[in-house]
């Protein structure tokens, strides 16, 4: 009964219900295969990596607006005046929020390459 | 258990809920739950893996307290979208539409819209009784559990989960056991031994459980949604506090469906993969069957909206009795509770009564707290949760991210979490297409390291004997359970190939 049991037994029964769900597919015809929609999945991920790097290396602030005018791009709905608004709107109640009431240790701007 | 200590405890769990920090988190809870409950497309998941990572910046008691009061709190919000828009705010009150809207139509949605609260807060209020009565007992009976028994209920609530719930059971299975595997991650707890790490050292403590679950109910949801969900029209002025008195008629037809709700509810909350939302589709289900004159159903019957609401509520309540007697999540919702205790380092488990009574008693005394708010800011704030339900989704879903960015961000200081999350985010999304199920693959992460421990330490007492799970009564019962429902799981996966070969031409 080592660190590898576990694992082990987890693995075999999830390989086993694999085979039960792949082998009666083999034998029927389905529907289609679901096509992703593929703009929204990569904005939105893309979104989510602008801001990772961006509250990295600027700040907070400048992580919310990027993240904000990316996130639109999504579906172009808002606007650029829109969006502004939304970035200043999403920027200040982040600082209340989370500066404010929770007290977090978060820059609001850096700089990396001083 | 003597009565004077019963009421000691309810005492002191008084004190603990009313005490100012805990006051305001339980009111903040409720307050984002609704809200969050009132937009439609997002649900009570979003919401509580949102909040996961504040719970890191607070004490255990405000934590739960909090996290429980965005939960009911959201079944309370729900009903808002279902009955203004034909859109449920959460999977709870889907059902709701039904009725909800066609009396909306009729004009009568402020009638729609105090009566369910009502019916809300009266499903709550004997879910929380049921919960104060029974708990002690369950857990003057669980403290003679021993691993086997632990293990064997926790593969319950797990076949539970993956087999009675929505979607193919054996895609729900075969999610659990990812889940699992995802939790294995990790150094093993034992021998520190590190296992599926790759040697990248972030990997050493595991997958943090809010990426889990942001990314695949945040992310993945908001990917999905952004061109699914359409904006819908609200006509505020009909609602004045004039149009939510109701009628004696309303009140007459109102009662009963409201009892026979909260039975209902109150029972389904507690079971282990069962829950509001199928207590919310057969108290529908029963109103109906039962009505003198069917024919009103589908056209705004107020017996469709009670039946349903209250069921709602009163499941929402009782749900927390197996995790805060036993530790044991009967669904996702309580995976996340426990997962929230475990990083305060608190072992969720029978021992969580009488080690730590303020925070079993606290919480539970919050609930009366919780709901009687929700009651309260629910009928006077309804022109803000009219204003609220027409929020649309475009300007909604960048909030929705830049607060899942923040709070994985917060937790660790670390971009690379935010990283991990838009890993998961995808893998939702994926999961979504192929129509593979989230809730059971975090009940499997959350419950896997516990149940790793209890197997092992059940096969070091049996020395290696794996009938030690069929040998004890409890346990046996369990696994019997277990292996029921996996034969039923089975037999749902034949029997539409067997009927077709015997009726239809063969494909």
């Amino acid at each position: 009964m080592g660190a590898g049991m576990f694992p082990l037994l987890v693995g075999a029964l999830l390989a086993g219900v694999g085979l039960v769900i792949l082998t009666p597919a083999l034998f029927r015809v389905g529907p289609p295969l679901p096509k992703p929609d593929y703009w929204p999945l990569f904005i939105v991920l893309l979104a989510l990596v602008v801001f990772a790097l961006a509250i990295n290396w600027f700040g907070l602030i400048p992580a919310i607006v990027l993240l904000t005018f990316t996130s639109a791009l999504a579906d172009n709905k808002l606007g650029v005046v829109g969006t502004i608004v939304l970035a200043v709107a999403l920027a200040a109640v982040a600082m209340l929020i989370f500066r404010g009431a929770l007290g977090l240790p978060l820059d609001p701007f850096k700089w990396p390459f001083s | 258990m003597n009565t004077i200590n019963f009421f000691d405890n309810l005492a002191l769990g008084l004190s603990v809920a009313l005490a100012p920090t805990n006051l305001y988190y339980c009111a903040l809870g409720v307050l984002v739950g609704k809200f969050i409950g009132v937009l439609p497309g997002i649900g009570a998941l979003v919401a509580l893996s949102l909040l996961l990572p504040i719970t890191f910046h607070l004490d255990h008691i405000p934590a739960i307290v909090m996290l429980a009061g965005v939960y009911y709190g959201s079944t309370y919000g729900g009903s808002v979208a279902s009955i203004l828009l034909n859109m449920p705010g959460t999977p709870s009150t889907a059902i709701t539409c039904l009725e909800g809207y066609p009396m909306s139509r009729q004009g009568r949605s402020g009638v729609a819209l105090l009566m369910t609260t009502v019916a809300s807060f009266f499903g709550a209020s004997v879910g929380i009784i049921i919960m104060t009565l029974f708990s002690p007992f369950i857990v003057a009976a669980a403290l003679q559990f021993g691993p086997a028994e632990y293990f064997s209920m926790m593969v319950l609530g797990l076949v539970a989960a993956s087999t009675v719930a929505t979607g193919a059971p054996a895609k729900g299975i075969a999610m659990v056991l990812v889940g699992l595997l995802l939790g294995i991650i990790g150094s093993d707890i034992e021998t520190g031994l590190p296992r599926f790490t790759f040697g990248i050292p972030e990997l050493f403590d595991g997958v943090p459980l809010v990426a889990v679950a942001m990314g695949l109910f945040g992310v993945a949801e908001v990917i999905h949604s952004i061109r699914a969900i359409k904006p819908g029209h609200v006509d505020r002025k009909s609602i004045t506090f004039r149009s939510m008195v109701p009628t004696r008629d309303d009140l007459r037809r109102s009662v009963f469906p409201m009892v026979r709700g909260t039975a209902l509810g109150s029972f389904f909350g507690a079971l282990p993969g069962t829950g509001g939302v199928l207590a919310s589709f057969m108290a529908y289900a029963i109103e109906k069957n039962i009505a003198k004159d069917p024919s009103r159903f589908g056209n705004g019957a107020i017996e469709g909206i009670m039946g349903p609401e209250s069921a709602n509520n009163a499941a929402d309540q009782t749900a927390f009795i197996p995790t805060m007697t036993l530790g044991i999540p009967g669904n996702v919702v309580m995976a996340l509770m426990i997962g929230a205790l475990t990083i305060h380092g608190i072992v969720p488990g029978p021992q969580m009564m009488t080690k730590q009574p303020e925070l079993f008693w606290g919480v539970l005394m919050s609930f009366w707290v919780g709901n009687l708010l929700l009651l309260f800011l629910s009928i006077p704030l309804i022109g803000i949760w009219v204003r609220i339900v027409a929020i649309p989704y475009h300007v909604l879903y960048p909030a929705i991210l830049l607060f899942v960015c923040i709070g994985v961000y917060s937790v660790n200081n670390s971009h690379v979490d935010v990283i991990i999350v838009m890993a998961f985010g995808a893998m939702g999304y994926l999961m979504r297409l192929l129509e593979l199920q989230p809730a059971p693959l975090i009940l499997g992460y959350v419950l896997g390291p516990l149940m790793e421990e209890n197997f092992r330490r059940a096969m070091l007492i049996s020395r290696g004997d794996f009938l030690v799970f069929f040998d004890r009564p409890i346990s046996g019962v369990c696994m019997a359970i277990n292996i029921a429902l996996l034969l039923y799981a089975v037999w749902i996966g034949v029997r539409p190939r067997l009927t077709r070969q015997t009726t239809d031409n063969p494909v």
